[in-house]
């Protein structure tokens, strides 16, 4: 079977794998990444990269610092907070990018950080945008940043991957916006949600670079975890009108590569494992606005919705569509009218080279003529910090990329999105003109013939077979607030020791009284749901739970638990046997049944001889749970280099 | 996954509001069928004279396996009376559709678990797990059945048994006669398959529950058959109780018992009791098997008065289903269904009228679909 374009890339940065070992959906690897951009949040990373052994930088080139979030900021506070990232980048060398110079990602893409065929990470969740030009974009959380920072690797378990193929032409007044928006109100969430998705087909061509960063970029709001476009004679020569930018190797050997059709890190091979095919017209696909405070909706006349909508404001800005093609597209809609008297239209290019491109096309020019409140390049009110956020009441048309309530302000306000064109005509109308017809793309999702699944092999195990009480809480979707409270998460006084106190507090008061230290905790679907708290597995582990078995968990849960050296295992067959056979009013019942797990055979014996077999955790999730987490592992493979 | 071929019957009154709401949970499972509408029951009976069609037949020939929505039947008098004019002097009968399917396959085992799911307000007691397995095909429901009786069954009976010399009577039409057939091959086949069942789902022991002290012929065939087999299974604890104590000791004590097998008519008796232990009928499933071929069926029936209402719990009906996913080999399919089914009637927040609720059954039915679906995911 051959690999996904998402598949290559995660192969060509993973470390230590066979060398004949093909990597596909559901391995957990080691990977490198080429770059890691890390913005604002900078300041908390350092502090989690002092705790390493050895916290001197693996390689100073990786990575990529740029302040775009709080730039309007000028209290001591964050002046102070900005000073010492300035002064943590110096002394380190690294690539460095000061308040003003732009948003972190478009950065990442004009400095070719984020080049076609690599892997770049950030510690922020639009990094999916470097998927536009062929270049795989993950989101990262903090610990990682800090761990990349050190060591240069992160391990990451590769999700199901998504085939979505764009067929035909768009017609002219459509532009990636009103795709992503189509996609994600049309397109059930969970079908993405925390899937790897992969564009391909014959409508590509049609779609510019930049329209492809916007849909990528917004594929974070659909719940993906990255969106990869293949690379194409469109990706070629945008990068090569940027070749003074970047490095003269890097630029040979992808032109190189495409000019021999070599297939490695440039497109998909056929026939690959996907979960899910995607089929999407784009002739189908109509301008489209937002329904307000969703995405999950656009926006329709209908018994609601007669009269045209009064906006207050209207934004140009964001990673997703303040580059230099929408912000002239907006500044031609603007030329030779003015702006509607009662609206503020709040314009913020995506970077200083933006600007300058606009300087010097003349559209710039516009925006100034039309009376617009120009804001230093960077994030501004689409994360509803600094000049322009919206008040309580205020209605507002935006270009970014994110409009749940509160997220550009005030909690009582209404933000609807769309693209900068449509962003521009409103704000000279003053009115939002409701689309009239209702959309209909046209939209066909198969799924994969699950015959074709990949047996998994067993590996042999490093951990010891262990043993312990099944303690039985038979709910689905425990969240993480159930495990671990959250009036207790953000108390730093409450010690290892008197966290297993409060475990699973909230989901069941007697949970305390009935654990005993070496017991296993069974539970049902979706564990650890909700938050990404970490207490939710130290809590566990200070009461004394050696293992947790459910049917699944939550992907933040799992990568928090081996992160900090805690098994789990998935078996839904022991849950539902136990369930048959302990059917109890109790959210947590002792079953008084001991359970011996044997990680070599991936099998589990119940002591009244019935036997489940489950999937040995990967390599990597075991190793960490055999050094107590990921500290203990980097630190003793640190000592061992 | 093998494309299977269900007969489907929906048959009369809510088994047409039932059995749409099955095909949602089998198609949320992912379970791949084709289902074969044949026509049964009443309706049959009263425009065409006869309740089970022979295409019905012929398909069910054709099918893995068979499933029943529910059927309304009525004693002799009103069946007749309800048959359309054109058929009303053609010498027709009513036989219930479900005992001829049963005799033309041989369908020789009833089986029909209860289990007290936790959150049932309706529990008679908690903890409840019994299996019953009512032999189907003879006893008490052999059809040998006589009204008058002929002088020479009369004589010849009474010639072999002299306790039979007590009910000559003058007029012939106030005696009738039922007999009870046991026969040693029925008997085996059901008691085997109660003890495989112990054996396998981890079940400590099987209860036969007859009257052999009084119905001394047959009884002492069933329970000695009972008793061989029993030797086989060294660790299954085979225990016998009188019918009539049994049904104080259900009521009583419905914990301690696990597998029952019992002959036609007292199996009846027990199936319904047990039910009402568990929350109703509302609760339990069936499975009419064969050696190889089944009929599945809720055991309610086809409550007239309230179909098109979407009242009536569809839980006996998904439960039937999941009996058949089991006969089938479908045991992840049927572990993830009736486990799906335990945390919705465990959370108590949606469910039918008859559990305290407010909710349709459509309702609840998606709300089932919800679960398998994250089961499935």
């Amino acid at each position: 079977m051959g690999q996904t374009l998402t598949e290559k890339i995660f192969q060509k940065h993973a470390l230590d794998i066979d060398p004949d070992q093909k990597i596909i959906s559901g391995d957990s690897i080691w990977l490198q990444p080429e770059h890691i951009l890390t913005h604002d949040n900078t300041s908390a990373i350092i502090p989690k990269f002092k705790k390493f052994k050895k916290h001197s930088i693996f390689n100073k080139h990786q990575p990529v610092i740029a302040l775009d979030h709080n730039i309007q900021d000028t209290s001591d506070s964050n002046l102070l907070k900005y000073s010492k990232i300035k002064n943590f980048c110096k002394k380190n060398e690294l690539n460095f990018f000061p308040e003003g110079r732009g948003i972190g990602h478009q950065i990442m893409i004009e400095e070719g950080f984020a080049f076609p065929g690599n892997l770049s990470v950030a510690s922020d969740s639009h990094a999916n945008m470097y998927g536009g030009i062929g270049c795989l974009g993950l989101p990262v959380v903090r610990t990682d940043a800090a761990g990349i920072w050190a060591t240069g690797k992160f391990w990451f378990k590769i999700p199901k991957i998504i085939n979505i193929i764009l067929l035909k032409k768009p017609i002219a007044s459509v532009t990636g916006k009103d795709i992503i928006l189509s996609l994600i109100s049309h397109i059930d969430r969970e079908i993405v949600l925390n899937k790897c998705l992969e564009f391909s087909g014959n409508g590509i061509k049609n779609l510019s670079v930049d329209d492809r960063l916007t849909i990528a970029n917004m594929s974070t709001e659909w719940g993906s975890l990255s969106a990869l476009f293949p690379i194409d004679k469109i990706t070629i020569s945008w990068v090569k009108n940027r070749n003074s930018r970047i490095h003269k190797d890097k630029l040979f050997n992808l032109l190189n590569n495409f000019k021999n059709n070599k297939t490695a890190y440039i497109k998909q091979d056929n026939n690959p494992n996907f979960e899910k095919t995607i089929k999407v017209d784009l002739s189908t696909i109509k301008p489209s606005i937002s329904e307000n405070n969703r995405l999950d909706k656009l926006l329709n006349v209908n018994t609601e919705n007669l009269k045209p909508i009064k906006i207050d404001k209207a934004f140009l800005l964001s990673c997703a569509n303040s580059r230099a093609s929408d912000l002239k597209k907006a500044a031609n809609k603007l030329k030779g009218k003015s702006i509607a008297s009662h609206v503020k239209l709040y314009v913020s290019p995506a970077s200083k080279n933006v600007e300058n491109e606009l300087k010097e096309s003349g559209h710039w020019k516009q925006f100034k003529k039309s009376g617009a409140h120009i804001l230093p390049a960077g994030c501004g009110p689409c994360i509803g910090l600094g000049a322009g956020i919206l008040k309580k009441g205020e209605v507002a048309i935006s270009a970014s990329n994110r409009n749940f309530p509160g997220r550009m302000g005030n909690i009582n306000s209404k933000a609807y999105l769309s693209s900068p064109e449509i962003v521009a005509e409103t704000a000279i109308n003053g009115y939002i003109n409701i689309p009239k017809n209702i959309h209909n793309p046209q939209i066909k999702i198969s799924s994969f013939d699950s015959s074709k699944k990949i047996k998994k092999t067993i590996n042999k195990s490093i951990l010891d077979n262990k043993s312990g009480h099944l303690l039985l809480c038979s709910n689905d979707n425990i969240t993480t607030d159930d495990i671990y409270p959250s009036k207790y998460t953000y108390d730093d006084t409450i010690s290892f020791k008197k966290m297993g106190y409060y475990a699973m507090e909230n989901y069941d008061p007697n949970f305390s009284k009935l654990c005993e230290a070496g017991d296993i905790l069974l539970a049902g679907y979706n564990f650890g749901i909700g938050s990404s708290r970490e207490q939710s597995i130290t809590s566990l582990k200070s009461k004394g739970v050696i293992l947790i078995i459910a049917c699944s968990y939550s992907e933040t849960f799992k990568r928090n638990a081996f992160n900090n050296g805690f098994g789990l295992i998935e078996c839904p067959e022991l849950f539902f046997y136990i369930n048959k056979n302990y059917n109890k009013k109790m959210k947590t019942l002792k079953t008084n049944m001991v359970l011996d797990i044997d990680f070599n055979k991936g099998l589990l014996k119940l002591d009244n001889g019935k036997k489940f077999k489950f999937d040995s955790m990967k390599k990597i999730e075991q190793e960490l749970v055999y050094y107590g987490g990921l500290n203990g592992y980097l630190n003793k493979k640190n000592d061992h280099a | 996954m093998h494309r299977y071929r269900i007969a489907w019957m929906p048959g009369d009154g809510v088994g047409n509001e039932l059995l749409p709401l099955g095909i949602k949970i089998l198609n949320t499972l992912k379970f791949k069928a084709d289902y074969i509408h044949c026509d049964i029951g009443w309706e049959k009976w009263k425009n065409e004279g006869n309740p089970l069609p022979d295409k019905t037949i012929s398909e069910l020939k054709k099918a893995d396996c068979g499933f029943l929505g529910a059927i309304t039947s009525k004693p002799k008098e009103e069946a007749l009376k309800a048959l359309k004019p054109e058929f009303k002097d053609k010498n027709l009968e009513y036989r219930s559709p479900i005992l001829q399917l049963r005799q033309k396959f041989n369908l020789h085992t009833n089986f029909r678990p209860c289990t007290s799911f936790v959150g049932n307000k309706n529990n008679h007691k908690e903890d409840i797990d019994l299996a019953i397995f009512r032999e189907n095909s003879e006893g008490m429901y052999s059809g040998v059945e006589f009204y008058p009786i002929p002088s020479s069954v009369f004589d010849a009976i009474e010639n072999q048994n002299k306790n039979m010399r007590k009910f000559r009577i003058e007029k012939s039409d106030d005696i009738a006669l039922s007999a009870r057939i046991i026969t040693k091959t029925a008997c085996k086949s059901i008691i085997q398959k109660a003890f495989e069942f112990a054996l396998l789902n981890n079940r400590s022991s099987v209860t036969l529950v007859d009257k052999p002290n009084v119905l001394r012929e047959t009884g002492s065939l069933f329970r000695q058959v009972a008793l061989d087999i029993s030797k086989n299974f060294p660790t299954i604890k085979f225990q016998e109780v009188n019918i009539d104590a049994m049904c104080m000791w259900l009521i009583k004590n419905p914990n301690d018992f696990q597998v029952i097998v019992a002959e036609n008519l007292f199996g009846d008796i027990l199936s319904d009791l047990s039910a009402q232990l568990v929350g109703g009928l509302g609760f339990a499933g069936s499975a009419n098997l064969g050696d190889n071929f089944a009929i599945f069926e809720p055991c309610h029936g086809s409550a007239p008065k309230y179909y098109g209402m979407n009242k009536v719990n569809p839980i006996a009906t998904f439960l039937s289903i999941k009996l058949m996913l089991d006969w089938l080999g479908e045991k992840f399919l049927s572990d993830v269904l009736f486990n799906s089914i335990q945390m919705v009637i465990k959370e108590e927040k949606i469910g039918t009228y008859d559990m305290g609720l407010k909710n349709s059954n459509i309702e609840l039915t998606d709300e089932i679909c919800k679960k398998i679906k994250i089961r499935l995911n």
